[in-house]
C-alpha cells in the first residue's frame, strides 16, 4: 500500500509531463535531482526505475529547450545522477547527457541563424505582461525600450501585486491612500492613481525567501498534493470550490522530496494554519539544537514562532521593535539597532498583537513574521553550557545588505555613525584573529561562524582576574537593573561622548557584555546591558580608563593611529611583556597607562579586558558601517 | 444556408473564404454585432490572412462548447491538443496573438498571451532578446540607470 502510495504521489508530481513544457524544464529537472540525491534511496525498486527513466527524458528532452537556466539545471541533474544512481545507470545517465549537450549547442548554432523581427503591439504587450512573475518582468524589461514601458505600465504591477501578495494588498493600498489623503479617502479613492510597482517594491523588501516565493511549484490544500502554479492559483478544477491562494503553498524543492517520501508533512502544513505561505514548517527541531540551525534555519524560526511570546526579550523587526520569545533575541546587525527594555516592549506590544495570531498593524509587521527577514542573534539559554554561543544566523545572505540598505531609509531607526572607522587597525585585526567576536558577529556563512565559537570559548575563559572582575561586573548590574526582566544593549554608538569616538572604546563597551551575558546565575531569557548602565559602571571601575581615552579622544579627532589599536589587538601576555607595542601603547595611554604598567598583572588583565572590549566594539562600529555603505549606489554595481 | 444552422462567411485579406458556423463567429467579439444584425455577405478581415484565419477557426471549433465542461478527461484532452496547437513558429505565434486581438477571441488571446509569457520566463536577457529578436537600443548609460533602479530586484 505504501509503495502504491509513493507512486502515485510521484506521479502526481507530474515531472514527465512538465519536461516536455519549456518553461517547467528547469524546474522539473531540480525536483528530480532533489529526489535522486534525497530519496532515491529509500523509494521501491519500480520507482527506483521511473526516476531513472524520467531522469534519462529529461536528457533527452535537453536538446530542445532554448535556456541556459535549461542547461544549468540539466547539469545539476546529471550531477545529482552521478551521486546517487547505481553504476551502470550512472553511466548511462551521463552518456545520455552528454549527447543531449551536443544536441543543445548544435540546435543553438541553427537557432542563431534565422532572424526577424516581429513587433508586439503595446496592448499585447502588457497583458503578455501581466503573466509573468516580477523577476521576468524585471528582466524583460531590459530587452528594449519597447518592453521597458510595458514592464514599467502601471497596470501590469497592479496584477503582480495583486497575484503575489492577494490579501495584503489591499491593505497597503488603504495605507498609500491615506497617505495622500488623510482622513478623506474614502470619498476619493479614484483621485489616488496608486504606484503599484513602488507597493510591490514596498512589500517585496520584506520578502526573503525569494527562491520559494518566485518557485512556480506549490502545495494545494484542496488537492493535498503539489501541484504546477499556473499564476500562483492551482491549475486543477476544484469540486464545489475555486483555489484561491489562500489554498496555495508554495514550496522548495526540498518540500517535494518531503512530499514524496511522507505525507504526514504535508498534512501538518495544512493544520497549521495560515500563518505563513512559505513552508518548510515541517522540520521539527528545537531551539536547544544550535547545530540545526544551520540545517534547518527556518524551520528554527518557526519553532520559536510557535513556542511562547512572552514578552521576556526584545526582537528587532524592520519597523522596529517587536516581541521575542523567550529564549532567543532577534538582533540585525546590519541595521542600526535599538534594543529596549522590556517595558518598554511590553508597551509596545500592548499596541500591537502578536505577531502569529493576529495581522499586526503596521502593514510590514506580518512580513518580518512570516519571512525572519533578520540576522538572528540567537543567545541561547544559560542551562546549556554547550551552547553559550551568539550566533549571528544569516538567512539569505546575498541580497540582505541591499534590502537592509534600502530599509535604513524607510525604517524608523535613529541612525547615528561614526564617521570613521580606522581600516588598517581593522585589517590587523581580522588578520591576527585574537578575538572571537569579530568572527562570531560578522554573519558570513554557518561554518566559518561554527568555527568561530571555540574561538570565543577562549575569550571567556581568559585569565581568571578579569573573569572574576566580570562576574563582579555581571553582579552589579543585575543589581542596577533588577526592576526589569529584561535590560538592552543600545548599539547606537553615540556621538556626542567623547568616550565613543574612539573606535577602540565602542569595543570596550561590547567586549564588557560578552562575559557579563553569559556569566551564570541568572534564569531564563538571555541579558542586555544598556549601554549607558556600562558607562555607569565603567565610569566606578575603570576611571582610570575613561579618562585616558577621553584624553585621547580630545587630542586626535579620529582613530586612525593602528599601532595602538594593533597593540591592543595583540594577545595580552604579548602586550604585558613589555614589547614594542606595549611601549607605545604606554604613550599614548599618558600617565594612567604607564603607571599601570608598574604592577604587570594588574595590567595584565586589564588590557585583556580592553582586549576584548575594543575588539567588540570595534565590530560593532564596522557593521555599522557596513550597513551604511550598501547603500543602492553600491548595490547597483552589481 | 443550411437548414440547422448560419453559416457566416468570412474574407481574408488574402482573399481565402471561410464558412464559420454562427455559434463560432458570435465568440467574436469584434464581428459579433454583424453577425446579429443578419449579415449574409462575406465579411471581410484585412488584418487576417487566410493560413491564420484557419488556425483561428481551428481553435474556436475546438474550443467552443468544450471549454465549458466540467469533465475532466475533456478538459485533458482539450489541455493536450492546446499544447500541440501552440507548437508552432514565432511568426505564427505572434500574427495569432494579433488575430486574436483584432477578433477580440478571449481564449485564444488569453492562451497566446500566456504561452508567450511562458516563453519569457526564466530567461535572461539575452536569451529573451535573442527568442523574440529584439535588438538592444539601450546605451549603456540608460541600461545602467535602469538596472541601478531596479537595484531591490536585481540579483535574486
Amino acid at each position: 500500500m505504501a509503495k502504491s502510495n509513493l507512486e502515485e504521489r510521484y506521479r502526481r508530481l507530474g515531472i514527465r509531463e512538465s519536461l516536455a513544457v519549456e518553461h517547467r524544464y528547469p524546474t522539473a529537472c531540480r525536483d528530480l535531482s532533489f529526489i535522486l540525491r534525497g530519496a532515491y534511496d529509500r523509494l521501491p525498486k519500480h520507482l527506483k526505475s521511473l526516476v531513472f527513466h524520467d531522469t534519462s527524458a529529461a536528457f533527452r528532452l535537453l536538446p530542445e529547450m532554448k535556456a541556459q537556466s535549461a542547461v544549468s539545471a540539466a547539469t545539476l541533474l546529471v550531477q545529482a545522477a552521478e551521486a546517487a544512481l547505481p553504476k551502470q545507470k550512472k553511466n548511462l545517465a551521463v552518456s545520455e547527457f552528454k549527447r543531449a549537450k551536443i544536441a543543445y549547442k548544435k540546435h543553438c548554432k541553427i537557432r542563431q541563424e534565422s532572424s526577424d523581427s516581429v513587433q508586439l503591439p503595446h496592448d499585447v504587450l502588457l497583458h503578455i505582461f501581466s503573466f509573468l512573475d516580477f523577476q521576468s518582468i524585471m528582466s524583460a524589461s531590459l530587452v528594449c525600450w519597447a518592453w521597458n514601458v510595458a514592464g514599467n505600465d502601471n497596470s501590469v504591477w497592479q496584477s503582480v501585486c495583486r497575484r503575489t501578495f492577494v490579501a495584503r494588498v489591499n491593505d497597503e493600498v488603504e495605507r498609500e491612500q491615506d497617505k495622500h489623503h488623510g482622513i478623506i479617502r474614502k470619498d476619493k479613492k479614484q483621485e489616488a492613481p496608486t504606484d503599484w510597482k513602488e507597493i510591490f517594491r514596498r512589500m517585496h523588501l520584506g520578502k526573503t525567501h525569494k527562491r520559494l516565493f518566485t518557485s512556480d511549484r506549490g502545495y494545494c490544500r484542496l488537492c493535498k498534493s503539489i501541484v504546477w502554479l499556473n499564476n500562483l492559483a492551482c491549475p486543477n478544477p476544484h469540486i464545489g470550490s475555486k483555489s484561491t491562494s489562500n489554498d496555495i503553498k508554495r514550496v522548495s524543492q526540498q518540500r517535494v522530496v518531503d512530499y514524496i517520501l511522507c505525507d504526514s508533512s504535508s498534512d501538518s502544513d495544512s493544520d497549521t494554519g495560515s500563518d505563513s505561505d512559505t513552508c518548510g514548517q515541517a522540520f521539527d527541531c528545537g531551539n536547544d539544537e544550535v547545530h540545526r540551525l544551520w540545517a534547518y534555519p527556518r524551520c528554527c524560526s518557526r519553532g520559536s514562532r510557535q513556542g511562547q511570546y512572552s514578552l521576556s526579550g526584545v526582537r528587532l523587526g524592520r519597523c522596529g521593535v517587536v516581541v521575542v520569545p523567550r529564549r532567543r533575541v532577534f538582533a540585525s546587525f546590519k541595521i542600526p539597532v535599538e534594543l529596549i527594555p522590556s517595558a518598554t516592549v511590553t508597551s509596545l506590544t500592548s499596541q500591537m498583537p502578536p505577531p502569529p495570531t493576529d495581522p499586526p498593524s503596521p502593514t510590514f509587521l506580518e512580513d518580518a513574521e512570516e519571512d525572519d527577514s533578520l540576522f538572528e542573534l540567537d543567545i541561547s539559554p544559560p542551562h546549556s553550557p554547550g551552547n553559550t554561543i551568539p550566533v549571528v544566523r544569516d538567512k539569505n545572505l546575498e541580497d540582505d545588505d541591499r534590502r537592509y540598505s534600502g530599509r535604513l531609509k524607510v525604517g524608523t531607526f535613529q541612525q547615528r555613525l561614526l564617521p570613521a572607522t580606522s581600516s588598517p587597525a581593522d585589517k590587523s585585526f581580522s588578520k591576527r584573529k585574537v578575538l572571537p567576536i569579530e568572527g562570531l558577529y560578522r554573519p558570513q556563512s554557518p561554518i566559518s561562524l561554527l568555527k568561530s565559537a571555540p574561538k570565543f570559548s577562549v575569550f571567556m575563559f581568559a585569565k581568571s582576574k578579569s573573569t572574576a572582575v566580570s562576574k563582579e561586573e555581571a553582579g552589579k548590574k543585575q543589581d542596577r537593573n533588577r526592576g526589569s526582566t529584561q535590560l538592552a544593549w543600545n548599539f547606537k554608538p553615540n556621538v556626542i561622548q567623547p568616550f565613543l569616538t574612539r573606535s577602540g572604546s565602542l569595543r570596550k563597551e561590547s567586549g564588557d557584555d560578552s562575559p557579563c551575558s553569559h556569566a551564570p546565575g541568572d534564569p531564563g531569557a538571555s541579558r542586555r546591558f544598556s549601554r549607558d548602565v556600562i558607562h555607569k559602571y565603567l565610569r566606578l571601575v575603570k576611571p582610570l580608563y575613561t579618562k585616558s581615552s577621553k584624553k585621547r579622544a580630545d587630542g586626535e579627532a579620529y582613530p586612525e593611529e593602528s599601532p595602538a589599536t594593533a597593540a591592543l589587538a595583540t594577545p595580552p601576555f604579548q602586550a604585558g611583556n613589555g614589547k614594542p607595542p606595549l611601549a607605545q601603547q604606554a604613550k599614548q595611554f599618558g600617565k594612567s597607562r604607564s603607571v599601570s604598567t608598574g604592577t604587570a598583572r594588574v595590567d595584565d588583565s586589564l588590557l585583556q579586558h580592553h582586549d576584548g572590549i575594543e575588539s567588540a566594539i570595534l565590530h560593532c562600529k564596522r557593521s555599522f558601517s557596513a550597513s551604511r555603505d550598501f547603500s543602492p549606489e553600491t548595490a547597483t554595481r552589481r | 444556408m443550411s437548414s440547422k444552422k448560419k453559416v457566416i462567411t468570412l474574407r481574408s485579406s488574402d482573399g481565402e473564404i471561410f464558412e464559420v458556423e454562427e455559434a463560432v463567429a458570435l465568440e467574436w467579439l469584434t464581428i459579433k454585432p454583424l453577425v446579429e444584425s443578419g449579415c449574409t455577405d462575406a465579411i471581410p478581415l484585412p488584418q487576417v490572412t487566410g493560413n491564420i484565419l484557419a488556425k483561428v477557426i481551428e481553435y474556436c471549433k475546438k474550443h467552443i462548447g468544450a471549454s465549458e465542461s466540467e469533465d475532466r478527461k475533456i478538459l485533458y484532452e482539450l489541455e493536450s491538443w492546446d499544447a500541440d496547437f501552440i507548437k508552432v513558429d514565432q511568426g505564427t505565434l505572434f500574427d495569432l496573438i494579433r488575430a486574436a486581438d483584432y477578433l477580440t477571441i478571449k481564449t485564444l488571446f488569453e492562451f497566446t498571451c500566456q504561452t508567450v509569457a511562458d516563453t519569457i520566463k526564466h530567461k535572461t536577457i539575452e536569451e529573451v532578446r535573442h527568442i523574440f529578436r529584439e535588438s538592444n537600443d539601450f546605451t549603456p548609460e540608460e541600461e545602467k540607470e535602469i538596472r541601478g533602479k531596479s537595484w531591490w530586484l536585481q540579483g535574486l
